[in-house]
């Protein structure tokens, strides 16, 4: 009886193959198992009427606004901190002149301590381990970063270019692995939506990346090699 | 490799410019979600009504999961269930929840996590207007069948999709759900008895 009850109620539930609700069907003609599948029909009844009811509860207006509201707490500078010297660094050695437009890199004085450790998090986390394309936020969710591209360079290991957006402003930066293990930022370009037409308007195509400005005969990785050297923590 | 021309360089995102849109397309791909989540919310509100038969409990619930499915959207692949991913989401939200108050020491039993919130919810059930929707012979039924009956016969989740929502074999969805109609059926079955005098 209780496998006749689990297959009267897999036919009711229409969760049988072909043949099996053929043979069902045949043994539903008799009077005890249509009594079995009308009560199931019962049950499902009075259960969803009663479910139906909860929908016709109004949502709590706090409930949608909370979903609504996308509005980040304040900031308007993505900061990295420690980076700065690390640029310095960079400029020192005469690799490349960095080229950031719009806002300059601040200092500590002038960030949020903790957004800024926040953002590094992701950065270092998204580039360590996010393929080209993938997008990652912030448990508050801040901030996107999304890597664009990965590079094998003779000079500075892996490097990857990314993107990252947050409160409206977007940017697009390199930077490379150390052998510790740390990705530092070797070039970042500050670009709002407004910029972004100002460049298409005047031939934006000729815009050059940070890679282009920054690394100079570095080797693009394809999709299965940045796999492997995500898979193998880029050594 | 020529770095000075970059359209070309790039697949996809040939300019600082591209790079940018695509960023604006995930933005609006994000209020899109936001959207979907609002519409959704009736619907999250019951099925965490239904896992925890306590209305404040179920409303932070899903306020948590909410909030979560907005930071993880990146993980929900577009063209699948988004009820199903937020319900995974609540459930597994609930089950922490169950298990930090067993880690308190107030010995939660998770499996039968269910039942205990109907008692403690009993008086509520006179007071909270959405509890006393699910009262009478429904919220007798301990939250895990509660849960599949929700999903299959009220949604129309098919028992596979059920399972994966739920995180449990196909098997148990069947066990439970039989289970629970044959409760509600034997409990139509002594309603009306009793009305006819039986």
């Amino acid at each position: 009886m209780e496998n006749e009850f689990d297959k009267l109620m897999a036919l009711h539930d229409e969760e049988l193959s072909a043949d099996d609700a053929r043979e069902t069907e045949e043994f539903a003609k008799n009077p005890e198992a249509q009594a079995l599948l009308q009560g199931l029909k019962q049950a499902d009844d009075l259960f969803r009427s009663a479910a139906d009811d909860l929908l016709e509860q109004p949502v709590p207006p706090e409930m949608i606004s909370a979903i609504h509201d996308t509005e980040p707490r304040s900031a308007t500078i993505i900061p990295f901190p420690g980076r700065r010297s690390v640029i310095g660094l960079a400029l020192a050695a005469g690799i490349a002149a960095i080229a950031v437009t719009g806002l300059q890199l601040q200092g500590p004085e002038s960030i949020q301590d903790e957004g800024a450790a926040s953002y590094a998090r992701l950065l270092q986390s998204t580039l360590e381990s996010a393929p080209s394309g993938d997008l990652r936020s912030e448990e508050n969710g801040e901030y996107m970063i999304t890597p664009r591209v990965s590079f094998a360079t003779t000079d500075r290991g892996y490097c990857r270019e990314y993107m990252s957006y947050q409160q409206g402003i977007e940017r697009t930066g390199l930077a490379c692995r150390s052998d510790s293990g740390r990705w530092s930022i070797l070039d970042e370009q500050v670009m709002s939506s407004a910029a972004s037409e100002q460049y298409r308007a005047a031939g934006g195509e000729s815009q050059q990346s940070p890679a282009a400005r920054v690394l100079d005969g570095a080797e693009r990785l394809g999709f299965d090699e940045e796999q492997n050297a995500i898979r193998s923590a880029w050594k | 490799m020529d770095y000075a021309a970059p359209l070309g360089i790039f697949p996809g995102y040939s300019s600082t410019w591209a790079l940018a849109t695509t960023c604006a397309d995930k933005r609006e791909m994000a209020s899109d979600f936001r959207e979907e989540l609002v519409a959704l919310l009736p619907r999250l509100r019951r099925f965490s009504l239904t896992l925890t038969g306590n209305p404040d409990q179920a409303d932070d619930l899903v306020q948590l999961a909410c909030e979560k499915a907005l930071l993880k959207q990146h993980q929900w692949q577009p063209g699948t269930r988004l009820d199903s991913w937020v319900y995974r989401i609540i459930q597994n939200l609930h089950i922490d929840q169950l298990r930090s108050q067993s880690r308190r020491g107030e010995h939660v039993d998770v499996d039968s996590a269910g039942e205990l919130a109907d008692t403690r919810s009993a008086g509520a059930a006179e007071r909270e207007n959405m509890l006393g929707v699910l009262s009478g012979l429904i919220a007798e039924l301990p939250e895990d069948q509660r849960v599949v009956m929700l999903l299959i016969a009220v949604e129309e989740y098919s028992y596979q999709e059920a399972a994966e929502t739920l995180e449990v074999p196909i098997g148990t969805v069947m066990s439970r759900l039989s289970r629970a109609r044959k409760k509600i059926m034997s409990k139509i079955g002594d309603t009306g008895r009793s009305a006819t005098g039986g």
